[in-house]
């Protein structure tokens, strides 16, 4: 064991890349979270190779293809019911089965799996521009307030998020905007810190100071300079927060307190197929837990990262 | 905040050992145990799907809380009331606005304490208080005063004539002093003080409760000593324990309760009840105006597939709120037939026709109105499918809200709802009242649940007052027979069903004294086979 | 009294005054030797760390209850409807006013502050859901989340040791291979898909485990009784723990094996289990008890489900109970208590991981 190791690896997760060393008297604080000892590049087995990785982007666009194709062309309405036809097995009419109410599980949980990940990538994409806005001001101001605001992130970062969902979607129940809305505001911090470390960081480039001497403002630097170099990174951070999301969604509606049970996601098609285990349809709970893995670990498996929670 | 009892405060104490001590708690009882009156086969082990929110009788009647209490009037054998503190049935005069009631004179409370008038005065105090906070003083608006005529008599002074009283009797009384000034902060809630045929042992939070039966009985000593309630939410869990012979019986939906009839010695048992579902049709909607389209759409209703593919059969069609738990005063020949055809022409006869794209028009409107259900109900969640289902095919497009309690409220003016109902269904007027008279037919966000259609109907209107004044109980049941049938002229709602109730149980064949009963909308074990539990011989 | 527990390990010499919060004291005299005085100093600097971060939990502790009480205040929700449940179906407008009228309490910041000062003095308030004392609701509960949390995080622990010592020493074995695999998959689960599938299994499809409760209906409360209904809840929790912490012990393991301590002690002559055992897994452990202490407040959320999915009679039950019912004394009591909770078990993570590895600087963290 060494410091070069630890700090190596410190750097890989927060920057994605290993940076020049950031001058010592800006050096940003260590983050919290940032100590993430993640099997490093090349190593021979605990980490997904390239195969891997192309396996893993072929089944999420096929998953896309999935959920945005099927409720386009199947005409089936998933929310059609005929208690005659309910819990049926996989057959080449349902390739999925149906649910207890006669319902084409294949069309219901793709219009589920959409469901989901429109949720999922909302609440991602909001809690990306809400760190990318935090850290990025942090950066800019410095000093003593990004000494503090960086202090009160951590904090932050120490609040169960999923409890905090848990209370806020009791509140505004079967509301898909409170959803999105816990996800991005309790997942900002990670993309905050990655944001502001990656802006000391650049400071301390010829070309930035060049431009500093220049006369540029701070909030032109970040504009020009900045942002564009992080959109990457910021990529990374939204995708790997998607999965996260997923479970948020899937979660708080599958305890009764997210999206209504009529509406087709994968929290409520888990919860209907539930009801249906003792009676023996193994599918109707199969089929949206299978997508939520399937889900969850590709996009694990493509960025990169377990699938880190908070 | 309000003062805290003193038995609060001796708890809290004692809990904070608890959570510091759990360890010692732990390893200190002895693992063996001994044989519970349960195992020697004098118990009951039951899975009840909630954790009770309160035990005061101000604040949970019909339900567990029978074990503890008795009302004047009791729930009797097919739903019949009979006399329970009451001596013999309260007598009214003779424009019932005056009702009295003898009391028995050999009961004694939990507590030792004996039952006497001043109690039950007390309790319908308490009742009506508006600092109590029962949220059924508004059931007793009619009740001027209640006055002790004695130690053991009681007299009912009403504001208005009132024939259905004795179903409202079936409060339950506790010992006057341990009342307390509301249901929030009485010691009622958790520990009962009462003159029925059980005490709590033991509770234990989120987990159990413990009853056992009382030697001092005035009806007699249970042969039931012990029942223990296990609280399980989830069904299936319910359902597993069940089948593993965990426990001897719980409530369970038709559809796994009809899994588990006839697996290791488990039965399904069921009980007809008062407890109905419905959607309301808001008249704030012009459609819903039309009583052409109210027809229409009850037409189209297919009742017998949903009771068939929802309830497994465990259910009775209704066309209103009156089910035959009512007795004489249901109408059999009041029904809607499913008939999709005749639906579609009083709907093109109204104006209402159907346009290329399936859904039906009417001067540029289309038809497609809002169907709100409670979110976590599953029964109310596939009704609202269903009949989403059936009228989609008429050309009525209908969305569905899966909502909380507060949203529901708050749109219940133009959005349609699937309602329940039954609360109190041993009087033909607490059955049917709310739900039809003008009298609530303006939208009141406080009271949304009363009339929810917005429905005023004359003849329904003079119907509901006589049936209230008539003392003879033919000419009484006529009169409701009379308003179902206008009820189908002029349907305020569609009626969907009359629910049986379905429970799992093992185990009976060794008691003698099981019987039918008539089930309110509440359910759980304090109903089922078990709701006369304390009356229960060993064969 | 945590504080002064994880402080014991880092400043054993210290004096006791020293303990407290607040600015170290002067040198404690100059017979100590240059060991002594090193401690010292790192002692002083965990107390600084230990105030430090006290002193951000307070206003965060108060700002999160606000934010329920104000939430609250914003949602559609309302008291009365929640005091009522179902049976606000049933109850007219002049009795819904009366209960309205039994729990109105003025405006929502009115009534954070009367339960902030009321919990300051030692009591949380009044339950509306349970109609009981709030104290006594969570003094009940808090104990079975305590328990499921700390054997599910122990025996995940005592796991991840094994499978990461299994797979670091065995890389290239398929069964190895399959594990790790298999542990990447598992992180892709839920805490409640978790709970789901092993009731499923072990409840419901094999038979061999009860599927939710303290004992047996009707049993006394006996440790045996316990010891086999906490298997499942036990396991979910522990399952969603494994594999992060068998995953970064793993890779900690390998960069130690391959480093040059281990290779130092391998020229000396020492044989492998003892290297591994002495000198790779301590020194690996260390990287594991830094993650640990960000990991808590999702091992605190992941409970809080299993309790819900398994019918765990803990403070996640009551938590959602609560926040149904528009309970805001207990929601706010309940939501405090564990964030507090994964707030000191992170404090208390970085503490030992300043006892364990020397070169960490308290002043970082």
């Amino acid at each position: 064991m060494n410091s070069e190791t630890l700090r190596t690896h410190t750097t890989l997760t927060a920057g994605g890349r290993a940076p020049d060393a950031p001058p010592p008297a800006r050096r940003p604080l260590p983050s919290r979270q940032s100590r993430q000892f993640r099997p490093s590049r090349g190593a021979h087995d605990a980490t997904p190779g390239r195969a891997v990785r192309i396996l893993c982007a072929t089944v999420l666009a096929a998953l896309v293809a999935y959920a945005v194709l099927v409720p386009i062309l199947f005409t089936v309405d998933p929310f059609l019911v005929d208690y005659r036809t309910g819990a049926q097995g996989p057959s080449p009419a349902h390739p999925f089965g149906t649910d207890v109410a006669g319902r084409d599980l294949f069309s219901r949980s793709a219009a589920g799996l959409r469901v989901s990940l429109i949720a999922a990538i909302a609440g991602a994409a909001g809690a990306v521009v809400i760190g990318t806005a935090a850290g990025a001001t942090c950066a800019m101001v410095g000093g003593r307030f990004d000494r503090w605001c960086m202090r009160g992130v951590d904090t932050l970062n120490a609040v169960p998020h999923l409890l905090l969902g848990i209370v806020v979607a009791s509140f505004f129940r079967g509301s898909l905007l409170a959803i999105v809305m816990v996800v991005a505001v309790t997942h900002w911090t990670q993309t905050a810190r990655l944001v502001r470390s990656e802006i000391l960081t650049l400071r301390a480039q010829d070309h930035v100071r060049a431009a500093v001497s220049q006369g540029f403002t701070r909030l032109q630097l970040v504009r020009h300079l900045g942002l564009p170099l992080l959109g990457g990174q910021l990529a990374v951070a939204a995708g790997l927060l998607v999965p996260h999301a997923v479970w948020h969604e899937s979660t708080l509606t599958f305890i009764g307190l997210g999206l209504p049970p009529h509406q087709p996601s994968l929290g409520s098609l888990l919860q209907l197929g539930q009801e249906a285990l003792l009676s023996g349809a193994w599918w109707s709970i199969a089929v949206p837990a299978g997508l939520l893995v399937l889900v969850t670990v590709c996009l694990a498996g493509l960025l990169r990262s377990p699938a880190g929670r908070s | 905040m309000r003062t805290v009892p003193h038995r609060a405060r001796r708890r809290r104490t004692s809990s904070s050992v608890l959570a510091l001590a759990v360890a010692v708690a732990l390893t200190s009882c002895s693992t063996g145990g001994t044989a519970t009156t349960a195992e020697s086969g004098a118990g009951l082990r039951l899975a009840e799907s909630t954790e009770y929110a309160s035990l005061h009788p101000l604040d949970h009647p019909l339900g567990i809380t029978t074990k503890f209490y008795d009302g004047l009037v009791n729930v009797g054998e097919n739903g019949a009331l009979e006399p329970g503190l009451a001596a013999q049935m309260p007598t009214p005069d003779e424009d019932l606005t005056t009702w009295t009631v003898q009391l028995r004179q050999d009961v004694t409370f939990s507590d030792g304490s004996n039952f006497t008038a001043d109690d039950v005065l007390a309790a319908y105090d308490a009742v009506r208080d508006p600092a109590m906070g029962s949220w059924m003083a508004a059931d007793y608006a009619m009740v001027d005063a209640v006055t002790a005529l004695g130690e053991h008599t009681v007299e009912f002074k009403l504001s208005h004539s009132y024939a259905g009283l004795p179903a409202r009797l079936t409060l339950g009384i506790p010992a006057s002093e341990a009342l307390g000034d509301s249901v929030l902060h009485s010691s009622l809630a958790a520990e009962p003080v009462g003159t029925g045929p059980y005490v709590l042992e033991d509770w234990r939070r989120g987990e159990s409760m413990a009853l056992s039966s009382r030697d001092d009985w005035w009806a007699g000593d249970p042969e039931v000593e012990r029942i223990d309630i296990a609280f399980v939410p989830d069904e299936n869990a319910r359902a597993q324990r069940l089948r593993s012979g965990e426990f001897d019986g719980a409530q369970l939906s038709p559809r796994l309760a009809a899994a588990l009839d006839g697996v290791n010695d488990l039965e399904l048992v069921t009980n007809p009840s008062g407890d109905f579902r419905g959607i309301s049709l808001p008249q704030s909607l012009p459609f819903f105006q039309d009583p052409q389209v109210r027809t229409a759409v009850n037409l189209a209703t297919d009742r017998q597939a949903m009771i068939d593919g929802i309830l497994q059969g465990h259910g009775r069609p209704l066309a209103t709120p009156m089910t035959p738990a009512q007795g004489d005063s249901y109408e059999p020949s009041a029904r809607f037939d499913h008939d999709p055809a005749r639906a579609a022409e009083l709907l093109d006869g109204a104006g209402w026709t159907l346009t290329v794209d399936g859904v039906r028009e009417k001067d540029g409107r289309q038809f497609s109105f809002a169907l709100m259900y409670f979110a976590e109900d599953t029964l109310r969640r596939d009704l609202a499918q269903a009949f989403a289902s059936d009228l989609s095919e008429l050309g009525i497009r209908v969305e569905l809200e899966g909502v909380d309690r507060s949203q529901a409220a708050a749109s219940m003016e133009d959005k349609a709802f699937v309602l329940g109902g039954g609360d109190l269904p041993y009087d033909a007027d607490t059955q049917v009242y709310r739900q039809v008279s003008s009298d609530f037919a303006d939208y009141d966000p406080d009271d949304p649940y009363s009339n929810p259609s917005g429905y005023a109907d004359e003849q329904v209107d003079r119907l509901l007052a006589e049936s209230r004044e008539e003392a003879d109980p033919q000419i009484r049941a006529g009169l409701y027979r009379e308003l179902q049938t206008r009820l189908v002229q002029n349907p305020p709602m569609v009626s969907l069903m009359a629910l049986e109730h379905t429970y799992v149980a093992q185990g009976l064949d060794r008691w003698d004294g099981l019987a039918p009963v008539v089930e309110p909308h509440e359910h759980g074990v304090a109903w089922g086979p078990w709701w006369n539990v304390e009356s229960w011989t060993r064969p | 009294m945590v504080e002064r527990r994880v402080l014991d390990p880092a400043v054993s010499m210290t004096p006791a005054p020293e303990r407290a919060v607040g600015p170290p004291l002067a040198s404690p005299g100059a017979s100590q030797g240059a060991v002594r005085a090193t401690r010292n100093r790192r002692g002083r600097l965990v107390g600084v760390l230990v105030g430090r971060r006290l002193a951000w939990t307070v206003p965060l502790l108060a700002v999160i209850s606000l934010g329920i009480f104000a939430l609250a205040a914003l949602s559609p929700a309302d008291a009365t409807t929640g005091f009522l449940g179902a049976r606000g179906e049933f109850t007219p407008a002049s009795s819904r006013d009366n209960v309205e009228e039994l729990l109105g309490h003025g405006t929502w910041l009115e009534s954070w502050l009367a339960w902030a000062g009321s919990t300051l003095t030692g009591d949380p308030g009044w339950s509306t859901a349970y109609r009981a004392p709030v104290a006594e609701i969570v003094a009940a509960r808090l104990p079975w989340t305590v328990l499921i949390m700390a054997t599910g995080v122990l025996s995940a622990a005592v796991l991840s040791v094994v499978l990461a010592l299994g797979v670091a020493l065995t890389p290239h074995h398929p069964v190895s291979r399959t594990v790790v695999g298999g542990l990447w998959a598992v992180t892709a689960l839920p805490s409640f898909l978790v709970s789901l599938g092993l009731m499923a299994v072990f409840a419901i499809g094999l038979g061999w485990l009860p599927a939710g409760g303290l004992t047996n209906p009707g049993a006394d409360l006996t440790a045996g009784q316990v010891a086999t209904h906490m298997v499942l809840p036990t396991a979910a929790v522990a399952v969603s723990q494994v594999p992060w912490m068998s995953l970064h012990l793993h890779e900690a393991l390998r960069a130690q094996l391959n480093g040059p301590a281990v290779e130092a002690a391998r020229v000396r002559g020492l044989s492998e289990p003892t290297i591994v055992a002495r000198h790779a897994l301590p020194a690996a452990a260390i990287p594991v008890v830094a993650i640990a202490g960000t990991r808590l407040p999702e091992i605190v959320a992941g409970a809080a489900v299993v309790e819900l999915v398994l019918s765990w009679p803990g403070l996640g039950q009551a938590l959602v109970e609560a926040a149904l019912a528009q309970d805001l004394a207990l929601l706010a009591t309940v939501g405090v208590l564990l964030t507090a909770a994964s707030l000191l078990g992170g404090l208390l993570a970085d503490v030992a991981l300043v006892a364990l590895d020397p070169r960490t600087d308290p002043r970082e963290l």
